[in-house]
């Protein structure tokens, strides 16, 4: 049994000498975040969790390319970023749908209606928007912005350079914001 | 008013990845530019509704089994890689064996080619004794010979080189009647001496095509083919059974003896 204070670096060797135990728990560590993850990119439960389940098990087969001292969740998100963006390609999903309340937020709603209506309401905006941009400009926000990983973090994940991750982040702060503007002026008119 | 100041630089300052000298700069500008700052205030304010996007609460199933299914699945050897192609290659392999084994026992119609030929000077066959003779046209080839003869003998040579002497020798081999048509017609045409002709014979024993020469791409001869072609011999038989066959014929010189 490994103690979960034991650090990646420490876990990861144990891996690479063929311990597959001291997988487990990275796998506990980190599925959460990549769950977040992999969540904002597709805007799926059941597809975040498979890509999930798929980026660890393509992490723990190629775990001899990673290199100790490097951040391993950089180089995890990467390897499910790049799973995700593959099958959002084969499902031709550049633009998403924005998801539908479940059970328990109806239930919360209920217990206070006002609140949880215009939360509600500001919450599904920020979604619609976030759907309608598109997929490089919504992965690159969501790891500055959610997963708050640095430029080199990024430009690592994304295989990109540092330069490029920076034009691409203010255009996508910028189109978000066209986004937003758009859907106040629909508003307006309905 | 609007301001010109590239949007990379109020987006990179609003991430803190400035360098000192751009900061102090983009600092010094925001100071004076309202509109800059609005713009810097809107860029966080999107900052904020992407933390505040919605995600889903994952499944009990996902919180609770992940590891373990993550687990099961790595503890399982990865199958050699000629084990994982197997259910991509062994229905390809199998359709490719059904090929081989129905190719070689269908009975298909066999085509005609340099293997079908039988040379009159080939004719004795190693392995005679298999061979079913059909019933030489002997009446008929004789009569064929003596026309042949007879128009022969208002020429001042007999149509020396004619090899039907040996073909009478070698008959137990091939299909008599078909091959001394065959001669008739040739020689009917007066060919020049020392000429091979070929011919394929279907198996009705209608002439198919007709060429010259003992190469194995006879030329083509037009005006002997458009003579031949259509005759209708014999049908030619092998073991018993009506075949295509490619026949030569050879005009040679006449032996004085």
């Amino acid at each position: 049994m490994y103690s979960s204070i034991e650090s990646d670096e420490i876990l990861i060797k144990r891996v690479k000498n063929g311990d597959c135990e001291a997988f487990n728990p990275l796998v506990e560590r980190y599925k959460l975040a990549l769950y977040k993850l992999m969540y904002r990119m597709v805007y799926n439960r059941d597809d975040a969790e498979d890509l999930v389940e798929e980026a660890f098990i393509k992490a723990y087969r190629s775990i001899s390319r990673f290199e100790i001292g490097r951040p391993f969740y950089a180089w995890l998100s990467r390897l499910a970023v790049n799973n995700a963006i593959n099958f959002l390609r084969k499902k031709k999903r550049g633009h998403l749908e924005p998801l539908e309340w479940s059970e328990h937020r109806l239930v919360a709603e209920k217990q206070n209606p006002v609140a949880m209506t215009r939360e509600k309401m500001l919450k599904e905006r920020i979604n619609k928007a976030m759907a309608q941009l598109p997929q490089e400009y919504r992965t690159i926000l969501v790891l500055r912005v959610n997963d708050e990983l640095s430029y080199e973090e990024i430009s690592e994940v994304l295989k990109i350079p540092k330069g490029t991750v920076m034009s691409r982040l203010a255009r996508a702060r910028q189109r978000l914001k066209e986004i937003f503007k758009e859907m106040e002026v629909h508003k307006h008119e309905m | 008013m609007k301001c010109d100041i590239p949007i990379e630089l109020l987006s990179g300052y609003l991430d803190g990845v400035l360098d000192n000298k751009l900061k102090a700069a983009v600092e010094k500008h925001l100071k004076e530019c309202e509109s800059c700052r609005q713009e810097l205030e809107e860029l966080k304010r999107m900052d904020e509704y992407i933390k505040r996007q919605e995600v889903e609460e994952p499944s009990r199933d996902f919180v609770f089994a992940l590891n373990r299914r993550v687990m099961e699945k790595i503890r399982r050897k990865p199958r050699p890689f000629l084990v994982r192609l197997t259910p991509v290659f062994a229905p390809a392999a199998i359709a490719l064996l059904l090929f081989i084994v129905l190719i070689n026992t269908v009975p298909r119609q066999r085509l005609i080619g340099i293997e079908s030929r039988i040379l009159y000077a080939d004719m004795e066959i190693e392995r005679e004794e298999e061979i079913f003779m059909a019933k030489p046209h002997t009446a008929r080839a004789a009569a064929a010979k003596e026309k042949v003869y007879e128009r022969e003998a208002d020429r001042a040579a007999a149509p020396s080189g004619l090899v039907i002497a040996e073909t009478e020798k070698k008959i137990d081999a091939v299909d008599e009647a078909m091959l001394n048509d065959f001669e008739v017609q040739v020689v009917q045409l007066d060919i020049p001496r020392k000429t091979v002709v070929r011919a394929i014979v279907d198996s009705t024993g209608k002439v198919l095509k007709v060429a010259t020469g003992n190469t194995i791409s006879p030329e083509k001869d037009t005006m002997l083919e458009n003579r031949l072609e259509g005759q209708q011999l014999p049908p030619p038989t092998v073991a018993g059974r009506r075949t295509q066959l490619y026949v030569d014929y050879t005009a040679e010189e006449e032996s004085n003896d």
